[in-house]
């Protein structure tokens, strides 16, 4: 590529600037951010299909893809290195582009070229033209409020004996892509300050009238006072809700009930309501007859061998070298029996209680069933398996990147609307001073704007009717019709 | 208006169409038309059964309403009909004891029940969908001592239908899909309340009282 | 109650009926016909000459006319079973595939019917009524309970922001869908310059302008919808296939955008871009057939 600086003839330009002169060209490049988007939709095809029996079916059909098919399900496309970059890469990208773009867009807007050539008017596709035989002035006041009163801004300038005009509305519009784009980096951007100032815990399970503390670098801890919840005569869950109080260093600070689409926020954490599950109480007195645990035991967050399917907690008593795993019935007795090797009835669990730290093989874990009510010696624990409760299971999230995202949303929306729905629309023309009085010419630069050309037509028959005249319209070739010829790129003399 | 398609076809549209009388009465044709066409097809399609279903419905008996006959056996064989029970106040509960918030109010509805049944409400736990000796099992087991009932439908598959009409339509009549749920009648077997959760000792004593207060008070 | 549900159904039987002879009368309108005029004419000197003029119209004008009609009815009779659910329900009927599919009749019929207006063309209707109309047989296809009101499970029990973001996903669809058809269009015409469909430039204009009105509403279902996770679920966006479908969706469509506009993209090009959009559309709005995750009610 050296004949490209010896093209651009500076061949003096350090291996430095040449390098920063091909990554800025990368970026700006619309043909590599187009190449980006196509290859970022394609990883979120890759990512969504995971989620379906999709590549399954084509590992059906054609048995060779098996390995393949495997290999997708088992790739993370979201949380994979390679998205992120792509992410980093179109943000940069985004960024660069703004950069780029912005004088020149901020040139058509601030102080927009009034001179034109006639070439250029004679060359237009679209164009109309009428003679007027009054007096320049009179004609260039009809131009001004024909154009003013479609909410176009007009500007004449004087080039020899010509008036050359420039009409434009909607300039601002053109910013829009810049908010919009912004928008995008700040949702990028929101999405890692959420995930590295954050917090989200997903199974904040709390029993009724227990209390749990929030954890995550707070003082913050919630009790359950009373968990309701309705059902339909269907059996369908019409709301969940939780009421509860919020403790700050043990002082409660809140009180509040939490529902889904109802969350509560206290300080920096955000409580949503989740749904709801069994939990098991349990005493558990040592062998000195002291009581280790007196609590309800939130069963589903931890997984039996002897029946996975079934809901069960693990209750860790450090002071006794022991944790007790605690199994409740299978609810669904086609597990029976080579999954649900326990058989438990209703109003029982069953206990195994093992020695703490596994590199201790001396202590033989002990099993049992406790009947719901009858307390029972295992081990050296007297267990009693006092009732079934329910608890609450709530999320507890903390998220700095709200503001981000909302500004950001703003951004987007606004910026798109102000984008299609407010389009830039431009007109240039010459008023030619001749013997028979004068001769305006005018083209819209409305390349690909079918509505732009609507109006510039309903605008120059307008000032056919003013100036008592009919208008010569040249209109699109071919009725329209064009060839699909990727080398019309950037025909549009002011296209960016 | 500029005809800006330049598509001449597009606008050979007929200068003169039909007038507005006529206009309208194509209009009016097609929509009867549409309307009748679309009721033979709905109603072929099922529109009658419609709103049956869904909130629309009723599963349950409504408040306000006489209570619909219900007819099982007590876990001990005896014939239980709610129309017998006229004249004191019934608490219904149908639950399982594979039905895990069931379980767990079931200490809180032996609590109320100790209460409520020394001032005569008559608390009957229908448990349902299961074989009646898993739920006589585990009553025993957490000492529930309030009557069981027995589902009419596990009934109804090996009863005669002759003998026992009414154990046919309890059947039928409640159709019960949620659990738990509870439904309280007065004395005079009107349907006083019906919850569609669990309930805690509390509630369930205050909705057994409502239901005292009423009798003799209508 | 049960008469509105009733009278619900029945609206949208009538719109199911009304848009498939729409989809009929369309296509009469849309193949087009040559008419051969023959004229002969006898010479000075004896000789007869016959000439042959052929004229390439509308298939059937009248057709076209009645489609127009027809789809009228459509969308009428759509907006009496939506608002007949509407007061039964008292929400608007977004909480399963039967009613959102009903939504969709209305929108497709409301966004076909704004085109058709302002541009002044018919031959679109052939394929967005056709769409329409094979909505509708989707709904004939649902389970019937689906035709029942149901509460709202929690989750969906969000009010305004769950209309919002349901209400804006069908009308992007349905703007799509109308894309769609003018790509369709754009494609046979370039092939063979049929003379009674509308220029290559109307077309691509079509189809340009419905996404300008789809992409920023599509925009704004993300964005609603993720405010609605945030608030239901705890988090703005947690990569469920629903959302990455969407999230597709709106990445084709800004291919599209960015080579049309940066790269003057056009013509055939753009309009297989529009394609694959659309069956992004389809893929996102059945994606509930293909995978689960969050979004997996609504009765399939």
């Amino acid at each position: 590529m050296a004949q490209v600086t010896v093209a651009n003839g500076t061949p003096s330009r350090s291996p430095v600037e040449i390098m920063i002169d091909r990554i800025w060209r990368f970026f700006t490049s619309v043909r590599v951010a187009v190449l980006e988007i196509t290859l970022l939709a394609l990883m979120v095809l890759l990512g969504t299909l995971r989620g379906s029996d999709a590549p399954q079916w084509m590992a059906n059909a054609a048995p060779a893809l098996q390995p393949l098919v495997d290999s997708w399900y088992a790739w993370d496309v979201f949380g994979s290195p390679i998205f992120a970059i792509l992410l980093a890469v179109i943000a940069v990208a985004i960024a660069v582009c703004t950069v780029n773009r912005l004088p020149a867009i901020w040139g058509t807007i601030s102080a927009p070229r009034i001179r034109t050539s006639k070439g250029y008017i004679e060359r237009a596709e679209v164009k109309a033209s009428f003679t007027h035989a009054g007096t320049l002035d009179e004609l260039r006041q009809g131009m001004e409020s024909i154009f003013t009163s479609r909410r176009y801004r007009f500007f004449t300038e004087q080039v020899g004996n010509d008036l050359h005009f420039y009409a434009d509305k909607n300039r601002w519009a053109k910013l829009g892509t810049f908010p919009f784009h912004l928008a995008l980096i700040l949702l990028l951007v929101g999405g890692i300050v959420a995930s590295v100032y954050g917090f989200r815990d997903t199974n904040f399970a709390v029993a009724e009238g227990e209390t749990q503390s929030v954890g995550h670098g707070t003082d913050l801890s919630v009790e359950l006072v009373r968990f309701t919840d309705d059902y339909t005569q269907e059996g369908i869950a019409s709301n969940y809700e939780s009421e509860v109080v919020i403790y700050d260093n043990g002082q409660p600070v809140e009180e509040g009930s939490i529902s889904v689409n109802g969350p509560l926020n206290h300080g920096v954490a955000t409580f949503y309501q989740g749904g709801f599950g069994i939990s098991v109480d349990l005493l558990i007195d040592g062998a000195s007859g002291r009581t280790l645990y007196d609590e309800s035991l939130e069963m589903g967050f931890f997984n039996f061998r002897g029946n996975p399917d079934a809901p069960a907690g693990l209750i860790r008593l450090p002071s006794e070298g022991v944790q007790v795993a605690v199994v409740a019935p299978d609810t669904d007795r086609a597990n029976r029996p080579d999954l649900d090797t326990l058989q438990l009835q209703s109003g029982q669990v069953w206990v195994q209680v093992a020695p703490l730290s596994t590199s201790d093989p001396d202590i033989e874990p002990v099993t049992a069933v406790l009947d719901q009510g009858t307390p029972l010696e295992v081990g050296d624990l007297t267990l009693l398996f006092e009732r079934e409760s329910r608890f609450t299971v709530l999320q507890v999230a903390y998220n700095p990147g709200i503001p981000i995202f909302f500004i950001a949303s703003v951004l987007l929306v606004g910026g798109l609307a102000a984008t299609f729905y407010f389009p830039l629309r431009r007109v240039r023309g010459i008023i030619h001073h001749g013997a028979g009085g004068n001769t305006l010419t005018m083209t819209p630069l409305a390349k690909r704007d079918w509505g732009g050309k609507k109006e510039f037509f309903s605008m120059a028959e307008r000032a056919g009717e003013r100036f008592h005249t009919t208008p010569t319209i040249k209109r699109p070739d071919h009725e329209g019709n064009w060839h699909d010829d990727a080398s019309q790129e950037s025909d549009d003399e002011e296209t960016r | 208006m500029t005809d800006l398609t330049h598509d001449n076809a597009v606008t050979a549209e007929p200068a003169s169409g039909p007038s507005r009388l006529q206009q309208a009465g194509i209009v009016g044709a097609v929509a009867l038309v549409i309307i009748f066409g679309a009721i033979w097809i709905a109603r072929d399609q099922g529109a009658g059964q419609l709103g049956q279903g869904g909130v629309n419905s009723a599963l349950l008996p409504s408040v306000g309403e006489p209570a619909p006959e219900f007819m099982t056996l007590y876990a001990d064989g005896e014939i239980m009909r709610l129309s017998e029970l006229k004249g004191q106040p019934v608490w219904l509960n149908f639950w399982g004891a594979w039905c895990a918030p069931c379980r767990a109010e079931m200490p809180e509805l032996q609590a109320a029940w100790q209460i409520l049944e020394p001032q005569g409400v008559k608390m009957i736990g229908v448990s349902l969908k299961e074989d009646p000796r898993e739920s006589v099992a585990y009553a025993d087991r957490v000492g529930a001592t309030f009557p069981i009932a027995v589902d009419p439908n596990f009934l109804a598959a090996v009863a005669d239908p002759e003998a026992f009409p009414d154990l046919f339509e309890t059947a039928e009549t409640w159709e019960i899909r949620n659990f738990p749920t509870h439904v309280f009648i007065d004395a005079d077997g009107i349907v006083r309340s019906v919850i569609l959760s669990q309930m805690d000792t509390e509630t369930a004593v205050a909705e057994g009282e409502a239901l005292l207060e009423r009798t003799g008070n209508p | 109650m049960e008469t509105l549900v009733q009278m619900s159904f029945y609206s949208f039987a009538a719109s199911s009926l009304a848009l498939g002879v729409a989809s009929l009368s369309y296509m009469l309108y849309a193949v087009g016909r040559v008419r051969v005029r023959r004229a002969t004419m006898t010479t000075s000197t004896g000789t007869t000459v016959t000439s042959s003029t052929a004229d390439f119209l509308p298939g059937n004008i009248g057709a076209g006319q009645f489609g127009t009609l027809l789809t009228w009815f459509g969308g009428v009779f759509a907006f009496l079973a939506v608002l007949f659910r509407t007061i039964a329900a008292e929400r608007l009927p977004l909480s399963n595939m039967y009613e959102f599919s009903l939504m969709f009749v209305l929108a497709i019929s409301i966004m076909y019917l704004i085109f058709e207006r302002i541009y002044g063309i018919r031959h679109l209707g052939a394929i967005v009524a056709t769409i329409g109309f094979g909505m509708t047989l989707y709904i004939w296809s649902l389970p019937a309970d689906l035709r029942e009101i149901t509460p709202l499970i929690p989750a969906l029990q969000a009010g305004p922001i769950m209309t919002a973001h349901v209400s804006s996903a069908i009308f992007a669809y349905a703007t799509f869908a109308v894309s769609f058809a003018a790509a369709i269009l754009y494609l046979v015409k370039s092939k063979r310059n049929i003379r009674w469909l509308p220029s290559l430039e109307m077309l691509d204009d079509v189809a340009f302008r419905a996404v300008t009105i789809g992409f920023p509403l599509l925009s704004l279902v993300l964005i609603l919808g993720s405010v609605w996770a945030h608030d239901a679920w705890g988090v703005y966006w947690s990569w469920d296939p629903k959302e990455t479908a969407a999230l597709f969706t709106w990445l084709v469509y800004a291919v599209y955008l960015h080579t049309r506009t940066l790269r003057g993209w056009r013509g055939n090009r753009s309009a297989i871009i529009l394609l694959i959009g659309f069956a992004a559309v389809i893929f996102t709005y059945y994606g509930n057939y293909f995978f689960g995750g969050l979004h997996s009610y609504g009765g399939v």
